[in-house]
């Protein structure tokens, strides 16, 4: 073979390389079939594990928070409603990829939400961080301003989140009772955190892509939904107006009467144990629920004052501060306890009717002293040291005398006492549904049952030396009053699901009949004798028939530890007594007023009570049954006289039961003092001016009438030109004084305006 | 080269030109169309599942969703111009093949067997500019793998791999560097012409030695591979010995299994002390650090992620478990084209290396499955082409392509489904990459022009 031809040869393929190139094929083939083994694999047997843990990092879920519910009165007035507002934040990882200016970003969000600009700037430097929230809950009027800037500077590491607002449209109004929210839209008191499951609903979901960078994706409409539920709405028993007439009251109370250590105010249906009003005021006031934290500013100052102690590492301050912030929080009238003193009387009363122990000849005599009670080693007095003498029963009520109820209780005895004092529930908590409600303090049975030492017992028949608190005695007092039956107190009327429409009446829970019908008639009987001659007297209301028991009492323990006299007073009424709508207590905790009337709950509580009975009965519709000599009595409005006549001036001056003088001589009324339309008691002299002008911007100081009877105090306003009108108490009454003054001693009122006093009949004793 | 090889090349391509006048009229003039179908098919579906892939980030970042589509489609366009002009230079003849243009008579002579040398040097050359300071060379994540050109980057690499094959083509036709060891059994008559080391081995393993060495300084280690895979496959059907062969699969398969055993243990090692640390109190994050930085270098810790994908899923084992959820979530029929969220999500290059995985995604296991078979019936197709080549030189230089072609396809998906740890190497066809496309073409261009050349009868 040539050279040549071997060349050639090898530049043939041979049998050996065809059959390495097939050996290469088939290699391919088998490994491209492991590739489908290997894809069989992932994308059939592993399909829903992988595809499940894609979609879990696939997606983002965004929250929508549900609408919290509203809250209404029994009228359906708004007391809570939620408003949508937004959220600012930054993403300070996405200000660093997009590289954003931060000093623009942090200088933009500081012009528009006044928020410090080291702050914001520090935020958008924590580059590891997703998310720093710049300002909470924005309206929406700061929100579009927060948009346009995002626009204009085309920034996209600012992000604004929807939120929602809790807004109290009546500030401070009932605030112990409904509460207020944190800032993650949790109920932090009363009915918002008592039904925080009801209002808050469930949230929902809704689940979009993203992508890699965490920007929700442009191409894609994979979504899913997973509806909320909006939180369901509820209607409180309170009524708003009920609610502002106590407060007003109660408030005016706790300043006139200089009251130190807080007071508290229920009004509750009778008929189904709604509570119609619940007003508590700490130390320091009341608080507004749109800013639950703020204290009044005269407080602040003070807490600003405490030192903060440098050799421990305690914040007294700030202590301090949280201490005025929980005080100005607390509901008194379920969380605090406190001696009922003789407003407990009516209790021992109807159990005593109850158990025919006593009827209405029942005679008590009150020496003012007695020394017979076993295990008592002190003598016990009574308040009028002199003694009530032979007194009936409807008398010892009305006296309060805590001599004859001793009596009435060791009668009862200490077995069938305990046995009413749980059948009324002083001893279980009543069950409110609102949280807070604090239990009561007794003795153990095997101290009051000790046969030998009757001196709790006796003690405890005039409301002294056990505590319960103000709820659990207003629910007693109304199982008396009512028929006998003892309903669970309760705040939430309806629960009403917006989705469905579903509305869940909370139906009156009756816990019990304690005492009979009769029996109940029998004590409303007494005590409207009470409030008509006895010692309620000051929380009588012309026209309507009320019916009550006062109450006084020491703060045992307090008087114990300081030596310092404290008392609570409080009076307990019903109306109108023929069929009870309301039962009203109210309590004032260490009132310190020392001039004008005596610190008892006939003083001092009954008269609010009045007040506040006075306002509320007319709104319930029940109309005054007058009789002649109340309608004289009656404070009568000016007629307008201003264009007419002299002449028919006073004849319209007579016919409305006032007096006058004629300032000049024309024929003409040209002006008149007071006012047209000014309410004035009966007999006012008003000065008509014929032809002259009556003085104009003149100020007149205010002389001080406060103890004073109501002839004093009308001629010492009519010598500084101010007019009188009177409440309370019939003027003519014996031993009625004022008590409290419209405008108070030593301020400024213009020349002619008119000054109310509230007259209270000072000789009605209070009772221990 | 010396002079000895010049002489042996003239008297070769003398005696092409003669027998190209012979059988002239016996040849295919025209290119094998089913290979020319399937590369098209690969084409259109690479080009459309790439604008699928990219549509949402190209729009993201560069606000045109057409972005890195239109790109790949203007290198698409010019690759098949590429292509077509390399159908049109015969690969192992002198004469220019029928049909060619008329502009183009000069390079009549032209052949890919002339150009072979010329190719791997200027490659060579090409690769090793990326490695010097010139301004040309252009550094990338602190890989020098790219050239700049005027419009354009390219990576000198893919030259590379056609001049290799060309080269060890050549070469291997040489009977003086017969790859048999031993003596050649001499057939009665035939001159034994036994080939030295020298001749033989050492001038395969220096080409190879240069280019590995310069592609572990870029560093470029997917090109290494390919490079390597493409040297075997050339030399084995060349005619390495078997018991080579056999050698290196067995030395191989050790090398492979010791790296595994020792990965392993370290693996083993470092999970326990960071196990340890959280154990004794140790921050999580700072434990994860140590533990990474025991597993310490690149390559090391691909292989780990290899074979414990679930052990750190925000590090080494990320961008797989990323993968291995775009292609679970796909299932047997696909979310449907254009629908794949791990593109938008957290699937990394989702236009380059891990495209098959948003076609699996989108297309399911049957659309994969298809793909698959498309892929393996374009190399069948490319290997019998290379059975009913020409000549020896015409077969080795189809091998060396299809077989490039095969092993960049199969460590794609491997890589993508986790059969094989990662190696970054892209999917022809699909991945994005305009020169690369272009090049892809041009050598399915040589692999058709050799088809017009194949021996085939006529039948009636």
């Amino acid at each position: 073979m040539s050279k040549r031809a071997e060349r050639r040869a090898n530049n043939e393929m041979n049998k050996s390389m065809l059959r390495r190139i097939l050996l290469i094929m088939c290699a391919f083939c088998m490994l491209f079939t492991l590739l489908g083994a290997g894809l069989f694999h992932i994308q059939i047997t592993r399909h829903e594990e992988l595809q499940a843990k894609a979609i879990d990092i696939q997606t983002r879920d965004t929250t929508i928070t549900a609408s919290r519910g509203t809250i209404y009165d029994c009228n359906g007035e708004i007391l809570a409603q939620s408003a949508s507002v937004e959220t600012v934040f930054i993403d300070p990882y996405e200000l660093r990829s997009y590289k954003e200016n931060a000093e623009l970003i942090a200088s933009g969000l500081s012009g528009i939400l006044t928020v410090d600009y080291g702050k914001l700037y520090e935020m958008t430097q924590k580059t590891g961080s997703r998310y720093q929230t710049v300002k909470r809950k924005i309206e929406a009027e700061e929100a579009a301003l927060v948009r346009t800037f995002i626009k204009e500077n085309s920034v996209k590491s600012i992000h604004l989140e929807a939120d929602t607002k809790r807004y109290y449209p009546h500030g401070s109004l009932a605030a112990q009772v409904i509460g207020f929210v944190g800032t993650d839209n949790t109920g932090l008191g009363g009915i918002e955190a008592s039904y925080d499951t009801e209002l808050t609903g469930v949230n929902g979901r809704v689940i979009r892509l993203k992508n890699g960078s965490g920007t929700e994706m442009l191409f894609n409409d994979y979504e899913n939904y997973f509806d909320s539920a909006d939180g369901r709405d509820i209607t409180l028993t309170i009524d708003a107006t009920i609610q502002r007439y106590v407060e007003k009251h109660l408030w005016q109370a706790v300043v006139d009467l200089q009251v130190k250590s807080g007071a508290a105010c229920i009004a509750i249906d009778p008929r189904n144990g709604e509570i119609k009003a619940l007003a508590s005021y700490g130390a320091t006031g009341g608080y507004n629920l749109n800013d639950p934290w703020g204290l009044p500013e005269d407080l602040l100052a003070e807490l600003a004052l405490v030192a903060d102690d440098p050799a421990t590492e305690v914040n007294e301050q700030a202590n301090a501060k949280s201490d005025a912030q929980y005080a100005q929080w607390r509901n008194k009238a379920l969380s605090d306890t406190y001696e009922p003193g003789s407003v407990f009387k009516t209790i021992t009363l109807a159990i005593a009717l109850e158990e025919g122990l006593v009827n209405e000849s029942s005679t008590f005599y009150c020496g003012g002293t007695i020394n017979n009670i076993p295990g008592r080693d002190i003598p016990l007095h009574c308040h009028k040291a002199t003694g009530h003498g032979l007194q009936t029963l409807s008398e010892a009520v009305q006296n309060s005398c805590n001599i004859a109820f001793a009596e009435i209780g060791l009668r009862i005895g200490a077995e069938k006492f305990y046995k009413y004092v749980d059948a009324f529930g002083f001893r279980a908590k009543t069950g409110i549904d609102v949280s807070g409600e604090a239990g009561s303090i007794w003795w153990s049975d095997e101290s009051f049952m000790n046969a030998k030492d009757k001196s709790s017992l006796a003690s405890a028949s005039f409301g002294q030396t056990f505590n319960i608190t103000p709820i659990q005695m207003i629910t007693g007092f109304a199982a008396t009053i009512n028929g006998g039956i003892l309903y669970t107190p309760h705040l939430v009327k309806e629960i009403t699901d917006n989705s469905t429409g579903l509305v869940t009446p909370v139906r009156p829970e009756s816990v019990r009949q304690v005492v009979s019908e009769q029996t109940s008639e029998r004590v409303r009987q007494m005590l409207e004798n009470v409030v008509a001659i006895g010692s309620g007297k000051n929380a009588a209301v012309p026209g309507y028939r009320i019916g009550g028991k006062t109450g006084t009492s020491t703060k045992t323990s307090k008087e114990a530890a300081t030596g310092e006299k404290e008392y609570i007073v409080s009076f307990c009424g019903a109306a109108p007594m023929d069929d009870p709508r309301l039962v009203i207590l109210l309590l004032l905790d260490n009132p310190t007023r020392q001039a004008g009337v005596e610190i008892y709950g006939s003083t001092m509580a009954a008269p609010v009570v009045g007040n506040i009975f006075a306002d509320v009965l007319p709104y319930l519709g029940i109309a005054p049954q007058l009789t002649e000599e109340q309608q004289r009595e009656q404070n009568v409005s000016v007629p307008k006289l201003v264009g007419h006549t002299v002449t028919d001036a006073e004849k319209a001056l007579r016919s409305a039961r006032l007096e006058y003088t004629i300032v000049g001589d024309g024929g003409t009324v040209t002006a008149q003092l007071p006012a047209a339309n000014a309410t004035v008691s009966p007999s006012t002299k008003i000065i008509i001016y014929a032809g002259e002008e009556p003085p104009r911007n003149q100020s007149v100081t205010v002389p001080d009438l406060t103890g004073k009877t109501y002839a004093k105090a009308k001629t010492m306003l009519e010598s500084s030109g101010l007019f009188i009108r009177s409440t309370g108490v019939p003027p003519n009454l014996t031993g009625a004084i004022v008590s409290v003054q419209s405008v108070a001693a030593g301020a400024d009122a213009e020349f002619g305006s008119v000054i109310e006093v509230i007259l209270v009949d000072n000789t009605v004793e209070g009772v221990f | 080269m010396s002079a000895d090889v010049r002489e042996y090349r003239y008297a070769a391509e003398a005696e092409s030109e003669a027998e190209d006048a012979a059988t002239e009229e016996r040849r295919r003039r025209h290119v094998d169309w089913q290979f020319m179908i399937l590369t098209v098919l690969l084409l259109v579906i690479g080009l459309v599942i790439l604008f699928s892939a990219s549509f949402a980030n190209s729009y993201f970042d560069y606000n045109d969703a057409g972005y890195v589509f239109k790109n790949q489609l203007t290198w698409a366009v010019i690759g098949v111009i590429a292509m077509m002009f390399a159908t049109t230079v015969r690969v192992s003849s002198l004469r220019r093949a029928p049909g060619t243009v008329r502009g183009l008579a000069k390079v009549r002579y032209l052949s890919y067997r002339r150009m072979a040398a010329a190719m791997l040097y200027v490659s060579i050359i090409l690769l090793f500019l990326t490695i010097t300071p010139l301004p040309i060379a252009a550094a990338r994540n602190g890989a020098k793998r790219w050239l700049n050109l005027v419009a354009f980057q390219f990576q000198p690499s893919e030259v590379v791999k056609i001049g290799l094959i060309l080269a060890f083509a050549k070469m291997l036709c040489d009977d003086r560097r017969n790859l048999r060891l031993g003596r050649v059994k001499r057939a009665p008559g035939e001159r034994i012409r036994k080939a030295g080391f020298t001749r033989s081995v050492l001038p395969f393993g220096i080409i190879l030695a240069v280019i590995i060495i310069i592609l572990a300084l870029q560093p470029h280690f997917s090109a290494a591979i390919i490079i390597c895979a493409i040297a075997v496959i050339m030399l084995f059907t060349g005619g390495l010995d078997e018991r080579v062969m056999a050698a290196g699969i067995i030395l191989a398969a050790v090398g492979v299994v010791a790296v595994i055993v020792y990965i392993e243990k370290s693996y083993a090692a470092a999970m326990l002390k960071m196990e340890q640390e959280i154990a004794d109190g140790a921050n999580r994050q700072v434990a994860l650090q140590n533990f990474r930085a025991a597993l310490g270098d690149f390559h090391f810790a691909r292989i780990v992620s290899w074979l414990h994908p679930e052990a750190d899923p925000s590090g080494g084992s990320y961008q797989i478990n990323q993968s291995l959820y775009a292609i679970g979530s796909g299932g047997l029929l696909g979310v449907g084209l254009g629908q794949s969220r791990q593109k938008v999500s957290y699937l990394p290059e989702e236009h380059n290396d891990y495209i098959f995985s948003v076609y699996c995604e989108e297309l399911g296991f049957i659309g994969a499955i298809l793909l698959i078979f498309i892929f393996a019936l374009l190399i069948i197709r490319g290997f019998w082409i290379a059975m009913h080549a020409k000549d020896k030189f015409s077969s080795l230089v189809v091998i060396g392509i299809m077989g490039m072609f095969a092993v960049q396809v199969f460590f794609n998906i491997g890589v993508v489904t986790n059969l094989l740890p990662s190696t970054g190497i892209s999917l022809p066809f699909f991945s994005y990459g305009g020169t690369a496309l272009m090049i892809q073409l041009f050598e399915m261009g040589i692999v058709l022009s050799a088809s017009r050349d194949m021996k085939l009868t006529r039948k009636g």
